[in-house]
């Protein structure tokens, strides 16, 4: 049976769309609209065709290549991670550090104390932290700001996200491969690590999720199977890092922690939620020496989360 | 019309092309944002993002600013911390007093401490100042330590804890370690890095004996120990020298440390003081832990007690009286077996604060040569190695409830031993803070 024609009309009260956008409107509609199965098509609708007098069969494809190993992914991690930090120049970020207390509490998680900085980094090791805000659910009577106090590294290697997989730390771990997916032309490889040593119960282990195109990892879950404080700290509930694209780079944009105290605090509560946000990349803009001078070496990395008045 | 058509779809499909993401990279940052939404949830407002008002104009003030102000919260000042210090042992009776450190970002590390003892009536202090200073190239830290002043020790240099020692002497009038003074500078170069340290280090102290004092504690009246040994008397000039490495591509580590007091350096005392130990963990799969360790040590030249080896006690040998055995040489070995998961849970006990709670057994053997067999007092001896008949050997279990502090494998241990061999010791019960590998100093 020949295919009706569809009953469309060109309208001649729309003189600003070409005769073929028309046709390509019409081409459109008769393939979204669905025609109803194992019934003959309407008379006044569009209709499907459905070739089939062509049969084609494809022969399966043994594929011998050697599957890539665990070792060699694990390696290429290493590899590209390391690529990754030394093709970064320069970078700033804006960076917030907020502390969330009573996180299960009926009101949610309330703010406790925030802070945001600007943050300018260049290798080899140059730093400067401009603080916008300081906010404190609590402040001191004097005015002081001691709740969340952040001191940034001068790297850029992003070391919380891939400490399982430096050479020098890589021995301490166990890795597995949990899945993979195919994502267009990305293969996202899921790894799974643990503490070799069963003795490191407090260790971290999880996953991380792999782009095998950069071999970078863009995601990662951590979980503890017991607090590596248990007297202070009860449990370390859940933990990810995650990472998000900035032009070509993969940077960190999130830390999130949820912790609970094994003896609650007076108005803090007992479950708390530590936020590290990274914001606004800009990467290997070419700083100028200038923004830093005078701040001299900064080899540290700290971030201090405290209470009460330091004896300054 | 039909020519339209297709060529219709075709401007459509190159239109939506143009305006999307390649497709393999659009699929990946939907993959991960579908991830990060399930955190945004989970976390709810922790994970909001922030709130931007004001931020520009706070950095257009900031970059206004000298790159040295900090924040716009100036320069920090000079740090002042302070404690008590306090301590009790039945030389000194109580040790009291107070401890300070001061410091800003660039000068730290100054630190002091002064105390009255009530026994001995006597004014202790002690000030230091340590620095450290990153070496990039070895990706290492050299850490200088340096102090001079007055203070009590015990005479077991390889394992002693001042505070569970002075709450024991305090509270139970069990402490066994026997005292001396030492006057004068001591000081430390240490390079270390992740893989291990070497140290040097230089001490010209004044060694003195101390009396029995203190014959009383809180619950009671005359201690385990009625006396304190009397240490040799002379100066010491000492080099230190150490070193610590992890064995590569295991857990495990070798510490070593030599002492050399010599009179060509000044020193009132001659002798070599060595000492080997290693240990480390060996998992057998995810439920238990095979810790083996073991230590020994050798003093050759003169014995000074206060330079001797200790054997007995939570230490090392369980079955033996803390420091019940003092010799020239010692040879320790111990292997536990961990449960690490959490006996408590496990077992649904009802565990305070719910601390994990890990079984474990363990199986000792030590012997300590180079002993006066009437005194009981390190002598001098040309062996190396002891007799095969000098050995003290137990086995035990015990429970171990992991506190984390000071660090993470630090357990607070209830333990029972039970003597192998007939040689007159019976069961015994410890209990003592410490780590499961705690013949290896800390790093």
């Amino acid at each position: 049976m020949p295919p009706q024609r569809p009953r469309f009309r060109m309208s001649q009260r729309s003189p600003g769309l070409a005769p073929l956008a028309w046709a390509a409107l019409v081409a459109l509609a008769a393939a979204l609209v669905p025609a109803p199965a194992g019934r003959a098509a309407p008379a006044d609708g569009p209709t499907l065709a459905k070739e089939d007098t062509m049969h084609t069969d494809v022969s399966t494809v043994l594929v011998r290549a050697p599957r890539v190993t665990l070792e060699e992914i694990l390696d290429r991690v290493a590899r590209g991670e390391a690529r990754r930090d030394s093709m970064l120049r320069d970078q700033s970020f804006t960076a917030t550090l907020r502390v969330m207390r009573d996180s299960e509490g009926k009101k949610g998680p309330i703010l406790f104390a925030e802070s945001v900085s600007r943050v300018y980094k260049k290798k080899p090791d140059m730093l400067r932290t401009i603080e916008l805000r300081q906010y404190e659910e609590r402040p001191d009577k004097d005015g002081n700001h001691d709740e969340v106090d952040a001191d940034f590294s001068p790297g850029m290697g992003e070391e919380i996200v891939n400490f399982a997989f430096r050479p020098d730390n890589r021995k301490n771990f166990r890795f597995s491969i949990e899945d993979r997916k195919l994502l267009g032309d990305h293969l996202v490889y899921t790894l799974a690590f643990e503490p070799r040593s069963a003795l490191a119960v407090f260790e971290p282990s999880g996953r991380v999720w792999v782009d095998t195109k950069d071999f970078v990892i863009v995601r990662q879950e951590i979980e503890f199977r017991q607090s590596p404080v248990p007297l202070f700290l009860k449990d370390i509930k859940h933990m990810v890092v995650e990472r998000e694209r900035a032009g070509e780079f993969w940077v960190l944009s999130r830390v999130l922690i949820r912790m609970e105290l094994t003896i609650p605090i007076p108005k803090f509560g007992r479950a708390f939620d530590f936020a590290m946000a990274m914001s606004d990349y800009t990467l290997n803009s070419g700083l100028p020496d200038s923004l830093f001078a005078g701040q001299g070496k900064r080899g540290h990395s700290k971030v201090r989360v405290g209470a009460g008045r330091k004896g300054s | 019309m039909w020519f339209g058509a297709v060529a219709g779809v075709l401007l459509g499909a190159g239109i939506a092309c143009a305006d999307t993401p390649a497709p393999g990279d659009s699929l990946l940052n939907d993959y991960v944002r579908q991830m990060r939404d399930s955190t945004d949830k989970w976390f709810g407002s922790t994970a909001a993002p922030v709130d931007t008002a004001g931020l520009d104009s706070a950095l257009a003030a900031g970059l206004l600013r000298s790159p040295n102000a900090r924040g716009g919260r100036g320069q920090r000042k000079l740090s002042f911390d302070w404690g008590p210090a306090l301590g009790f042992n039945r030389a000194d009776g109580w040790q009291l007093g107070a401890s300070a450190s001061l410091g800003t970002r660039w000068l730290s590390g100054l630190s002091g401490r002064m105390q009255y003892t009530t026994g001995s009536h006597d004014l202790l202090g002690e000030g230091a100042w340590a620095q450290s200073w990153r070496i990039d190239p070895l990706s290492a830290r050299l850490g200088l330590k340096l102090g001079a002043g007055r203070y009590t020790l015990a005479f077991d240099r390889d394992y002693y804890e001042p505070i569970l020692t002075s709450l024991n002497a305090l509270f139970a009038g069990e402490d066994r370690h026997q005292y001396l003074r030492r006057d004068g500078f001591i000081g430390s170069l240490r390079l270390s890095a992740e893989p291990g340290f070497v140290l040097a280090g230089w001490r010209d102290q004044l060694e003195s004996p101390l009396p029995y004092t203190t014959d009383w504690f809180v619950f009671g009246h005359g201690p385990e120990l009625p006396f304190n040994d009397a240490a040799t008397f002379g100066r010491v000039s000492e080099l230190t020298l150490g070193a610590d490495a992890t064995i590569p591509g295991t857990r495990f580590r070798v510490n070593a440390m030599h002492w050399t007091s010599d009179p060509r350096m000044g020193s009132d005392m001659l002798y070599r003081r060595t000492r080997l130990t290693a240990g480390g963990d060996v998992s057998l799969g995810r439920h238990l832990s095979l810790v083996p360790q073991a230590t020994y040590g050798l003093l050759r030249g003169e014995t000074p007690p206060q330079e001797a080896f200790f054997l007995g006690g939570v230490a090392n040998l369980r079955t033996l009286k803390r420091n019940e055995l003092a010799g020239a040489g010692r040879a320790y070995g111990r292997l536990d077996l961990i449960v690490v998961d959490d006996f408590g849970r496990a077992l649904h006990l009802p565990i305070p604060a719910r601390l994990p709670l890990q079984f474990g057994m363990f199986a000792g053997s030590g012997a300590v040569w180079g002993r006066d067999p009437v005194s009981g007092d390190a002598v001098p001896t040309s062996r190396s190695l002891p007799h095969g008949d000098e050995f003290f050997s137990e086995v035990g279990a015990g429970l171990m409830l992991r506190f984390g502090i000071p660090s993470p494998l630090t357990s607070f241990r209830f333990e029972v031993a039970f003597p192998i061999g007939a040689d007159g010791r019976g069961a015994a019960y410890a209990l003592a803070l410490q780590e499961p590998l705690n013949l290896l100093p800390a790093r």
